[in-house]
């Protein structure tokens, strides 16, 4: 066991100081605060107005009755008879901007309005609450204006199966917070999966593995690896959760960053992103040291990797319209109970709607049984590559060692002499 | 009887149809050094991988201190492989720990023992610098070290002396007989048989995984010694008396090796040679067959074409 803990510790203290690592863990949550701060920079620069005082009306159409009180208007405003005079005023400023209900206003709606300066930001709003609260009156309508104005305020949609609540400005963080929650996982996943390829790729370039395998035992070897590397895992997650919590607690109280407010990331969200990535990093690391203790070099052993990981999380993020619009559906359940997509499909389900209880007991199930397939198909064909180096290797080949019932270290002279190493 | 730090029984490994080692018996003890020679493919490696329990003999026993390989066991070896490297990106200090710890020591115990080997072998003020930034003579010093951080009873180092330069070589040298002077039985395994041949107390030589030769180094002279003088000068050195065969010394760069019937001895031939103004010397020796020599006497081949045979055997494979 010990060795076990110092091949962990030394891959974890190893890999946490790649800038690789720094980036992706420091680097990520960054560039989304800093995207965040660019669009409010862009967005939020609307610069406050200064409001009227004064503000002339010449109401040629007889909708405006002075007896009518219209509440929440932030200038006085001061009838004319002809544009003329208003005009007059405006130019000796007496008045800082008029308008008028011309003839045909009923049918044409059109408003004009004269200023020397920028209307404050809210006139149009003002003058808005004045004309409804008006016509409002002359109909008899009783209902309080705001109600006229904006009929309803927010929706709040129970979500009745798993109880939780979501409401209008939080919708499109709702939706998008399962899937954001599931791709940072799947990155932390990716990157420790690299992390565990090149590593086994330096160890053999650099020859350190000869000493290694005398050392230690391959199981052992793989799985101080795997754990140091998970851990390592853990720590980008927590971090980015750290950082994440650190928003919605913060992030409300700044004007720009109220709808995180709205975002919710449910305790069963939580414990599902854990159990489901936490598995399908120990099945994702079995078949990347099977099949990185292969590699000859970086480049192939990233090629590998992509071509293990690119599966799982495609075919989820180019449906995510199936997963919103039906979480449920046969799509989203088939993607859900494959063990290669299930980690993302299941934990975005989770995240959108309600799924059936069995249903993750099944996909947790299947997901476990295919670790413990791969992972000691890996940890066979892992001692038996261990020593190889540059050599092609070939499916069938692979396939005899995995069916194989004893396997040895495999070396350059086992091979090139009898194409074997596994009895 | 003295416990043997190895013993090997008939051991047998084949590769498809081929005999990489083949029934190789041989025993090692502790506190002495043992040379494993051979040219290169001559099968060395398999052994020694057997011997660590890399690869299993299909045929045959290996004991280690009497035991069959444990965990246990590996602790108490020291294994410098001919292919050999170390995590470039990582300081000297933090690699010899890591592997000191992977050897059953404690961290700090590793790091202490790691810093005193350094000291030892001159790198003490490099401790913190990163592998990479070492010359390469540097980091052969410090797989040296690694492979003895443990103190462990047997070291099996293949190739100890290659890319090392003659300063470095002597000080490793120095270090592996203090190592001997302590009781720890030291496997030596080199295709350069002069490199090791100085050192070792018995070898084994060993050809196409065959026993070729095994036994104490001296009485393996004793045995395959030549009743002859090394000479370097002028003259015609067949119309001496008692002079059986003339030909070029294989270990002396312009020596003649003269080959004297059983009667004739030195001493004669020397006194033979100085009252004779037709000769004249520059050197005088006593012929001793180097284990080169032994080895191409024993196998009836040269080490040099057998290593060429095999390379041009492996190239066709890979």
């Amino acid at each position: 066991m010990s060795k076990i803990l110092q091949i962990a510790r030394r891959e974890y203290n190893y890999n946490i100081r790649k800038p690789s690592f720094l980036f992706a863990a420091f680097g990520t949550p960054l560039i989304i605060i800093g995207l965040w701060v660019l669009l409010f920079a862009f967005s939020g620069n609307t610069t406050e107005r200064p409001a009227f005082s004064r503000v002339g009306m010449i109401d040629t159409v007889g909708i405006i009755n002075p007896d009518v009180a219209v509440d929440n208007i932030s200038f006085e405003i001061i009838p004319y008879t002809d544009e003329a005079s208003a005009s007059a005023d405006l130019d000796t400023e007496q008045i800082e901007a008029y308008f008028v209900l011309p003839e045909g206003f009923k049918t044409s709606g059109i408003l004009p309005i004269y200023a020397y300066k920028e209307l404050p930001n809210d006139f149009q709003y003002s003058i808005r609450r004045l004309i409804l609260a008006n016509i409002s009156a002359e109909a008899g309508v009783t209902m309080p204006l705001d109600r006229i104005l904006n009929p309803f305020n927010e929706i709040n949609v129970q979500i009745l199966d798993s109880g939780r609540t979501v409401n209008d400005a939080g919708i499109v963080f709702t939706f998008l917070a399962p899937f954001f929650f599931s791709l940072l996982f799947w990155i932390s996943m990716q990157t420790t999966g690299n992390f565990l390829m090149n590593g086994l790729v330096e160890e053999k370039k650099n020859r350190i593995i000869e000493i290694l395998v005398t050392t230690t035992t391959p199981t052992q070897l793989l799985m101080g690896k795997i754990l140091g590397l998970g851990l390592l895992g853990l720590t980008q997650i927590g971090l980015w959760l750290g950082a994440a919590l650190l928003a919605l607690t913060v992030g409300p109280k700044i004007e720009f960053l109220s709808g995180l407010g709205n975002v919710q990331l449910p305790l069963e969200l939580i414990t599902a992103g854990f159990l489901f990535f936490g598995l399908g990093y120990l099945f994702n690391a079995g078949l990347l040291a099977g099949v990185g203790v292969l590699a000859g070099n970086e480049q192939q052993s990233n090629q590998y990797s992509a071509f293990i990981l690119l599966p799982g999380y495609l075919p989820p993020i180019f449906l995510i319209g199936e997963f919103i619009s039906n979480s449920n559906g046969s799509t989203a359940t088939l993607l859900s109970m494959i063990p290669i997509t299930a980690p993302f499909s299941m934990v975005m389900r989770i995240g959108f709607g309600a799924v059936p209880p069995e249903q993750i007991v099944i996909s947790l199930g299947i997901l476990l049984v295919s670790t413990i397939i791969v992972s000691w198909a890996a940890g066979k064909v892992f001692r038996w590559g261990l020593l190889l180096y540059g050599k092609k290797i070939r499916i069938p080949e692979l396939l005899r060692v995995v069916t194989s019932r004893k396997v040895t270290y495999a070396t350059s002279a086992t091979l090139s002499e009898s194409g074997k190493g596994a009895e | 009887m003295q416990q043997t730090a190895i013993s090997v029984e008939h051991i047998t490994k084949t590769y498809g149809t081929f005999k990489a080692v083949d029934d190789l018996s041989f025993e090692v003890y502790p506190g002495e050094i043992f040379a494993m020679l051979g040219p290169n493919g001559a099968g060395k490696s398999t052994t020694i991988r057997m011997i660590l329990d890399i690869l299993r003999p299909d045929v045959g026993n290996i004991s280690i201190f009497g035991e069959k390989i444990n965990e246990a066991l590996k602790h108490r070896i020291g294994y410098l492989p001919e292919e050999r490297g170390l995590y470039r990106e990582v300081p000297v200090i933090e690699v010899m720990t890591y592997l000191g710890s992977l050897k059953g020591l404690t961290r700090p115990e590793a790091k202490k023992r790691a810093m005193r080997l350094l000291e030892q072998l001159e790198l003490g003020d490099k401790a913190k610098k990163k592998v990479k930034e070492f010359s390469k003579g540097m980091q052969q010093k410090v797989q040296f070290a690694v492979t003895i951080i443990h103190e462990p009873d047997l070291i099996i180092v293949d190739e100890p002396f290659s890319g090392l330069d003659p300063v470095n070589t002597q000080l490793i040298k120095g270090m592996v007989k203090d190592l001997k002077q302590k009781g720890t039985a030291i496997v030596m395994s080199s295709h350069e048989m002069f490199q090791v041949e100085e050192m070792a107390d018995r070898l084994l030589m060993v050809n196409r995984g065959k026993l070729a030769l095994y036994g104490g180094v001296d009485e393996v002279r004793r045995r395959y010694a030549i009743h002859g003088i090394i000479v370097e000068g002028t003259g015609d050195w067949s119309l001496l008396n008692g002079v059986e065969k003339v030909e070029p010394a294989t270990n002396s760069r312009n020596g003649i090796l003269i080959h004297l019937d059983p009667a004739t001895s030195t001493d004669t031939i020397l006194t033979e040679i100085s009252s004779n103004s037709a000769y004249h010397i520059t050197k005088f020796e006593q012929a001793v067959p180097s284990l080169n020599d032994i080895f191409i006497t024993v196998a009836g081949e040269r080490p040099e074409d057998i290593e060429a045979e095999h390379k041009q055997k492996v190239s066709a494979n890979v």
